[in-house]
């Protein structure tokens, strides 16, 4: 009798299926799906990217324009990728962060060239007609700001915003959220997650939600004394549990300046990615690092899938962003100028205090 | 260069933030009579009660205004109701003289938003006491309007500081002095140059030490030893200035180097 009687536990590998959600990469470290961020240099820094299903808390420089330009990158990406936008901002209308995306640039792609000696490779001649391979290739899309970029109209049905509507036809809060900004914005991410099913085990896109100042005097969370502090932390942690349970990443930017420490520390506690942005205008003594438009800090990176975290040391880079560019790097000093006596002081992380200022003082 | 821009323009929202060593009010109005002038209509709406002075001073610029008094017990809705009402078309300014009694009986969460659904179609200019508030308040304003500017009185002088967010993303800062006429014309408006200290000389200075836990530097009897070392090519230089030097190498011969002992002599062959 011929039964096929399995003796050994072996079991030939199958082809693993490949994440077959948009947009979204298997990190190389740590097997977790990683969603890009759209600035190459920032997912360079995360190991590939946001982390499919976190909430990441961006502490706006002073007027937070670089914040801004960060969300767009954010929605631009998401935009290319052709997945579902959700944009959030009471501070202005929503679309016109939306239309004033930049568009992606295809950098000229130098054509591999051919193994340039044509003699006939003896021993390896499997690969004589093969292309040489660039293994620095740079995943992921450049933008442009100066050029808005145009959503085609069949993406357009993927775009959802919220602006502040007051619904009076929310229930009456029950709950400890009684913010009524706070609970309209929920709610609209979570109609928004079910109308487009993002949180069935077969979705095949991701949303990208993003909240411009969070906290801001707009969203009025002094009305209420008794929940003023309550009120903030509770809608990140609902956002974040949203967030979880489906195929979305959260981006949201809060004005930490104007918002008292304890707030902003609860906040970086509950995110699983918290970067904090100090522009130029901030810290004057930044101006001796050489030509950055501010400080990048990676105040948290999360790594779910385990305990060894993310750090190589730095957490501390400056970023410059111009129109076409938006590029994070390690800080470094500039070239010792001969009066500076004090260049030993400086390190990098540590590069913003004392910088090379002469004074009659120094002693 | 705010003062010297923002009058080339169209009307940006601003909050002019006062206090007690000098009032907010004249550039206020110097700003209001400037818009007024160039064709738009403005609502003036004062919930600080009027000092004589004050009626006097707006019956010269040919406002019409309209005192309310506002308690706490009124909805802001209704305040923000008056605002917004009859603005039907686009030339219409806002001025309201001033936040600080708004903002004693409400939050600036409330404010705020009544302010920015007046934004979106208005520019409003706004007066705010800043003696009266707290920092967070203030803050919390600056952040709401693109342009904030405080004014205060320096070195006998006019001074208003301030920061322009503008659409296109560009933030400007400025200093300006400036000064008010009697017609309510802004002029005299100059930059603002804080005093220098004094210029710092492009050398350190001969006591100059380097940072270190090291004893380097010389109390004066070892600075007039320093002083006294004769340096040695010096002395050579003058003693053979007379003669050219070609480069010759002086070869002295001292006392013979001969050493009698005969190096070998220890080995045994």
């Amino acid at each position: 009798m011929a039964v096929n009687v399995q003796i050994s536990s072996f079991q030939k590998r199958t082809k693993v299926s490949s994440t077959n959600i948009v947009g979204t990469k298997i990190s190389a470290l740590n097997s977790t799906l990683n969603v890009s961020s759209g600035i190459n240099s920032l997912d360079n820094i995360m190991e590939g990217g946001l982390p499919l299903g976190s909430l990441c808390l961006i502490e706006e420089d002073l007027y937070g324009s670089y914040a801004k330009i960060m969300t767009k990158y954010f929605l631009a990406e998401g935009a290319v990728q052709k997945n579902h936008l959700l944009s959030a901002s009471l501070n202005e209308n929503p679309w016109d962060l939306l239309n004033n995306l930049p568009s992606p640039v295809t950098e000229p792609k130098e054509t591999n060239p051919l193994i340039e000696n044509k003699e006939e490779l003896k021993i390896a001649w499997r690969y004589e007609n093969l292309t040489l391979e660039d293994n620095n290739q740079r995943t992921g899309n450049a933008f442009d700001l100066s050029i808005p970029y145009v959503i085609p109209e069949t993406q357009r049905s993927n775009i959802a915003v919220w602006c502040g509507e007051s619904t009076n036809n929310l229930q009456e809060k029950k709950g400890t959220l009684k913010n009524p900004n706070c609970l309209s914005l929920l709610s609209t991410v979570e109609e928004t997650i079910k109308k487009w099913e993002l949180d069935s085990v077969n979705s095949s896109n991701l949303l990208r939600i993003t909240i411009s100042s969070f906290g801001s005097p707009f969203w009025q969370f002094d009305e209420n004394q008794n929940s003023v502090s309550t009120d903030f932390t509770a809608t990140l942690l609902l956002l974040k549990s949203i967030v979880r349970s489906a195929n979305a990443v959260a981006v949201v930017t809060i004005p930490h300046q104007l918002l008292s420490q304890a707030l902003v520390s609860r906040s970086r506690k509950l995110a699983d990615v918290v970067i904090q942005l100090k522009s130029l205008r901030e810290d004057p003594h930044l101006r001796d690092l050489m030509d950055v438009h501010g400080i990048l800090e990676m105040k948290k990176i999360m790594n779910l899938t385990s305990l060894k975290p993310i750090q190589d040391g730095t957490t501390t880079y400056g970023f410059k962003a111009t129109k076409r560019k938006f590029k994070i790097e390690k800080l470094h000093l500039p070239p010792a100028v001969e009066d500076d006596k004090s260049a030993a002081d400086n390190s990098s992380s540590m590069g913003c205090s004392s910088g090379s200022s002469k004074s009659n003082l120094d002693f | 260069m705010i003062l010297k821009d923002i009058l080339s323009q169209p009307p940006v929202s601003t909050v002019i933030q006062d206090s007690c060593s000098l009032k907010g009010r004249p550039l206020f109005l110097s700003l209001i009579r400037h818009y007024s002038e160039n064709g738009y209509s403005i609502r003036y709406f004062k919930y600080d009660s009027p000092l004589s002075s004050e009626t006097t001073e707006m019956e010269q610029l040919k406002l019409s205004w309209k005192t309310s008094i506002v308690d706490g017990n009124q909805d802001l809705m209704s305040v923000e109701n008056s605002w917004t009402s009859e603005a039907r078309n686009d030339q219409v300014l806002v001025a309201i003289d001033s936040l600080s009694p708004l903002l004693l009986n409400w939050t600036v969460g409330a404010i705020a938003s009544a302010l920015r659904n007046l934004q979106k179609t208005i520019s409003v200019i706004a007066l705010v006491h800043g003696d009266v508030h707290d920092k967070h308040t203030l803050q919390a304003l600056n952040y709401i309007f693109p342009c904030h500017l405080a004014v205060r009185r320096a070195q006998g002088r006019n001074l208003c500081s301030g920061t322009w967010r503008k659409a296109s993303g560009k933030i400007t800062d400025s200093d300006e002095y400036y000064s008010i006429t009697d017609k309510w014309e802004l002029k005299d408006v100059k930059e603002f140059i804080e005093n220098q200290p004094a210029v710092m000389p492009d050398s350190l200075p001969k006591n100059a030490v380097p940072k270190s836990t090291f004893k380097l530097d010389l109390n004066a009897r070892e600075e007039q030893a320093r002083s006294q070392v004769v340096l040695p090519y010096i002395k050579k230089h003058n003693e053979s200035s007379s003669e050219p030097s070609r480069g010759k190498i002086i070869y002295e011969v001292e006392a013979p180097d001969w050493d009698d002992e005969d190096p070998d002599d220890d080995l045994e062959i």
